[in-house]
């Protein structure tokens, strides 16, 4: 069989290669080549080594600023959107009244864009700030900070709550019932069963929130385009201001996405493996 | 299912090998925009041009604060745009090579002469398109009601005596004690501070130090000279007197828009705002006005400068049309006859005077009908003797400089830095991005 | 028991307000005059804040909101159904034809799951720009390749569990691998085909920085509408904003209510399996 398949290549594999190629591959080895070069536009490149990623290095007030609140932002959110997402999960499988209509409620914001997202979000925390301290979000990037987690848990509870909810759900009746012979309390019964069990279902949590903190632009952008005085930019908004907000830096930008590259691949490889170490089979 | 996956198999083979038509034969015109606020009317322009002469017409506007980069990346593009601008002689010599010489156009044959174009070699590559001023338009029916108050605390009593800062102060103070006597929520708009909405303050509200400093050696065309800001304590006068003022608290300015702002002064809830004759379609423009149009007018920005009351309003040409020379001779030509067309013919002078209100320097536009009032304005301030500030802030070295300034700025309305921080960190980015652009010339 | 279950059932719909508090608070600035949004955006309508439907009217216009729709719809469905295509039918080859360069293929493509998009922005816009690609039509051959990755581990892992004897029963009567595949494989496939195309499709549609960056301003799409209002063109209006933000939603509330379950569990198993 595999010998009368092997012919069809251009036909199963090669149109989705070519787009492949012209949509993904192509720029990402042209941008790493770009990263080491200097230009106005494409076709004078120059080679200036790692100059760019000395600025990179050096860049204080944009992309270790940048890095800073980017890992802040997504630690904490990472540990607010699970634990809440988690909580929600155990109400709702304890079989209320209206489980259905909760579950819509809780999922909706997660279907709603980044940019629509963040100008909802923008209002509110506005009207929150104007009518209790008299400011606005551009105040002080503590409220930059607070309004970016409470916009990334609105959007994300909900889906992390259901697959919370399918790995809660998954777990067999038996055991349940052998704790409750055992004479095991709640608090008990959530340690040493639900937790271990639902190991799986953190691990893909775990790591949706850490990649999508980590990434996080749309909301960013909407929100507080890194207001004030560029103190909440996030990682890849600021790749996106060096890019397109200044002239002659594009090499410097193509140099930070290497960098910010290399970062998401390794964390996200890191967290995975770590949490998939401490799951039960 | 057969049926679908052909179709999308067409489809992935045609949209790889769709090119965008071009005529040839009658070029085609690509219009990069600067001014955001005649996006539309620009759109309306350009449909209607493409309407009556076939010739496919495209207006895209960058959006503001962001025309250089704009510039950047669409001339990288296959499909350049053919006309585009440049707002000061550093940007003229980063784009010199590639504008076409304008000399013998007939374009440049309705100039009066040639003191709005951009040149080099006494060859012309630039043609303003529009003469603008600012200062702080007000409105004189809530500025004469003060005049007239019983019990006001100042002497002043005629709009002419708002030439000195200290006057203006005084008056500003005084009306705003009195804000409910006058029927208002306070004596300035709300001074829009929301990134990007911030240039009225980040460059405009600057010319004025930045003549002073300047004064002597402007060569605009040079190198960018290093900034102390000696000026600085003038700037904070003015800026203060906006922000305590003003209808709203100055903790709040950081969500303001300069379209509030100017709503707030067309439904009469405030008496001054500092914006140029551009706004006119704003203020006239905005649902429920109530403020007359006779009774809008400019007074000259005052930041307590000696020598300051003989001096008028900003004015200038700040913008230069150039032809892209590395387009299509065809799109070359299409895209001046388009520019001729708009200036020269009776539809295309009724766009520019009826909407998008552009004071141009063109002979053939004398016989054109404004309905703005700042215009008016302008030429009685002119009549008065008073000289105008010309139009320094093109020595701002860049983009990047005006917005970490206007967000500095906003910091400090907010009280979450001091101006001594503002004013350094104003000097440390000017002599930073001095550095870049110098480099690069 | 059951007082602690009534304690639930009161958090839970205090929980529900809080979730749909901000979306009431769009609704209701959305008839109000942009003065008095950014300060008041509580303060209920009365006779100096009340519009009515104007800022839908005029947002409307100033944003192209409906051909922006348009764009959207025919991005989103167009995209989803060609990486639903081309995918299954690569995924398919590379999962059954099993060699080191198919192995290779198979590494190359999953490559993109992983690399953020900043990392291609710049350099993939010059590339379309070269190819002319920056077009609503153009704009798919990028979401066919950048929907690539994660579609293609995904029909692969699927495609695993297929039984194979179907297939060769297929080739024996005759049928070539082509005809085979959209006979006997790609029927089988219709729940992870539900997946893929919600993962992508939600994906596609609230896609910002791509089309920002490929069609610019002249082809909105919903979202570049959106920010369209606030991005520095002329006035931003407040009231303009909001309203639009409810016009968006109500194609995505519509979606949610008559597809729920194919959603839900659509993107359960896409994170599982992700």
């Amino acid at each position: 069989m595999q010998k009368t398949y092997k012919k069809y290549f251009a036909v199963f594999v090669l149109p989705i290669l070519t787009v492949y190629f012209i949509a993904f591959l192509f720029p990402l080895i042209s941008g790493v080549y770009l990263s080491f070069t200097k230009f106005k536009t494409v076709s004078d490149a120059e080679f200036v080594g790692l100059s760019n990623y000395a600025f990179v290095f050096s860049d204080v007030r944009g992309f270790l600023s940048a890095l800073k609140f980017t890992a802040k932002f997504t630690a904490v959110s990472m540990v607010t959107t699970n634990l809440f997402a988690f909580i929600l999960a155990l109400l709702l499988t304890k079989g209320v009244r209206g489980t259905n209509t909760f579950r819509t409620i809780f999922f909706m914001p997660n279907l709603i864009g980044g940019i629509v997202l963040g100008y909802i979000w923008q209002i509110v925390i506005n009207g929150v700030l104007i009518k209790t301290v008299g400011v606005d979000i551009t105040y002080s990037a503590k409220y930059g900070f607070w309004g970016m987690v409470i916009l990334y848990n609105w959007q994300m509870i909900g889906y992390l709550m259901i697959i919370y909810i399918a790995g809660l759900q998954a777990i067999p009746s038996e055991l349940m019932e052998a704790a409750e012979v055992d004479g095991a309390n709640k608090w008990q019964v959530l340690k040493n069963i639900k937790l271990p069990l639902v190991m799986p279902a953190i691990t893909i949590c775990l790591f949706l929130t850490l990649s999508g903190g980590f990434k996080m632009f749309d909301q960013n952008f909407a929100l507080t385009n890194g207001a004030p005085r560029n103190q909440t930019t996030m990682l890849a908004l600021d790749i996106y201001n060096t890019y397109y907000k200044r002239i002659g830096f594009a090499g410097v930008g193509q140099a930070k996405a290497v960098v910010f590259t290399l970062m998401v691949v390794a964390i996200t490889f890191l967290q995975v493996k770590l949490t998939r170490s401490k799951e039960v089979d | 299912m057969k049926k679908f996956s052909i179709l999308l198999v067409i489809m992935l083979l045609f949209s790889m090998f769709t090119t965008a038509v071009t005529a040839e034969e009658t070029g085609s015109i690509y219009f990069l925009n600067y001014k955001p606020e005649v996006t539309e009317a620009f759109e309306k322009i350009a449909k209607a041009y493409q309407d009556e002469t076939g010739v496919p017409t495209r207006v895209v506007t960058a959006a503001s604060g962001t025309y250089a980069q704009t510039l950047t990346k669409e001339m990288d593009k296959e499909e350049a745009p053919t006309i585009f601008v440049v707002d000061s002689p550093l940007m003229f010599s980063q784009w010199q090579s590639y504008t076409a010489d304008l000399t013998d156009s007939k374009l440049a044959s309705f100039l009066a002469d040639d003191t709005y174009t951009m040149k080099a070699d006494d060859k012309i590559y630039g043609i303003s398109y529009a003469l603008e001023a600012w200062g702080i338009i007000v409105n004189k029916d809530i500025l004469n009601k003060y005049f007239e108050m019983e019990g006001k605390a100042t002497e002043v009593s005629s709009i002419d005596d708002l030439y000195t800062f200290a006057n203006l102060k005084a008056v500003v103070e005084d009306m705003q004690a009195n804000k409910d006597k006058l029927g208002i929520e306070g004596v300035f708009a709300s001074t829009s501070m929301k990134p990007g909405d911030d240039w009225r303050f980040q460059t405009h509200l600057m010319n004025t130090p930045l003549y002073w400093e300047f004064d002597k050696d402007i060569d605009l065309a040079g190198e960018i000279p290093s900034f102390e800001f000696k000026y600085a304590e003038n700037f904070k006068n003015i800026f203060d007197l906006y922000l305590n003022n003003s209808i709203i608290d100055r903790k709040l300015v950081g969500q303001k828009t300069v379209s509030d702002s100017m709503a707030e002064f067309s439904l009469g809830k405030c008496a001054m705002v500092q914006n140029g004759d551009w706004s006119w379609g704003q203020i006239t423009g905005t649902e429920g006005t109530v403020v007359k149009p006779e009774d809008i007018g400019f007074i000259p920005i005052t930041i307590g400068v000696e020598g300051e009351e003989e001096m008028g309003l900003s004015v200038g040409a700040s913008q230069y049309m150039c032809i892209n020379k590395n387009a299509t001779e065809a799109n070359q030509k299409a895209s001046l006859e388009f520019l001729e067309w708009l200036f020269s013919s009776d539809m295309g002078k009724e766009f520019v005077a009826k909407d998008l209100q552009f004071v141009t320097p063109f002979t053939t536009m004398a016989d054109a009908e404004y309905t703005n009032y700042l215009f008016a304005s302008e030429n009685e301030i002119t009549a008065k003797g008073k000289k105008g500030y010309p139009w320094v802030v093109s020595l701002i070295p860049s983009d990047q400089w005006k917005s970490n300034y206007g967000a500095n700025l906003l910091a400090y309305a907010q009280e979450q830095i001091d101006w001594e921080e503002v004013v350094q960190l104003a000097v440390e980015d000017w002599a930073i991005e001095a550095e870049i652009v110098n480099a690069t010339k | 028991m059951a007082k602690s279950s009534k304690l639930i059932y009161v958090v839970l719909i205090l929980l529900s307000i809080a979730f749909l508090f901000p979306i009431f608070l769009v609704l209701l600035n959305s008839f109000k005059s942009t003065l008095y949004i950014s300060t008041e955006p509580f303060s209920l309508l009365n006779e100096s804040n009340f519009v009515e439907l104007k800022n839908y009217v005029v947002g409307a216009q100033k944003t192209g909101i409906y051909s922006a729709f348009g764009y959207s719809v025919f991005i989103t469905v167009f995209s989803v159904a060609g990486i639903l295509l081309l995918c299954s039918m690569a995924a398919w080859y590379i999962t059954r034809v099993k060699s080191k360069f198919t192995n290779f293929l198979y590494y190359l493509f999953i490559i993109s799951m992983v690399v953020p998009f900043q990392m291609v922005m710049f350099t993939m816009s010059k590339t379309a720009d070269a190819l002319k690609l920056t077009s609503p039509v153009g704009i798919l051959v990028l979401y066919w390749g950048f929907g690539a990755g994660l579609s293609i581990f995904m029909y692969s892992g699927f495609v695993k569990s297929v039984p194979i004897s179907l297939e060769d029963a297929a080739l024996i009567d005759g049928c070539n691998p082509v005809t085979m595949f959209f006979r006997v494989v790609f029927p089988v496939l219709k729940p992870i085909n539900i997946t893929i195309a919600i993962l992508n499709g939600m994906w596609i549609w609230n896609d910002f920085l791509l089309p920002y960056i490929i069609l610019g301003s002249e082809y909105r799409t919903l979202p570049i509408a959106i920010q369209y209002l606030t991005g520095g063109y002329g006035s931003v209006d407040y009231g303009h904003l909001m309203a639009m933000i409810i016009i968006a939603l109500i194609p995505i509330v519509i979606f949610y209510f008559t597809c729920q379950k194919y959603i839900i569990e659509g993107i359960t198993s896409g994170a599982v399996k992700g």
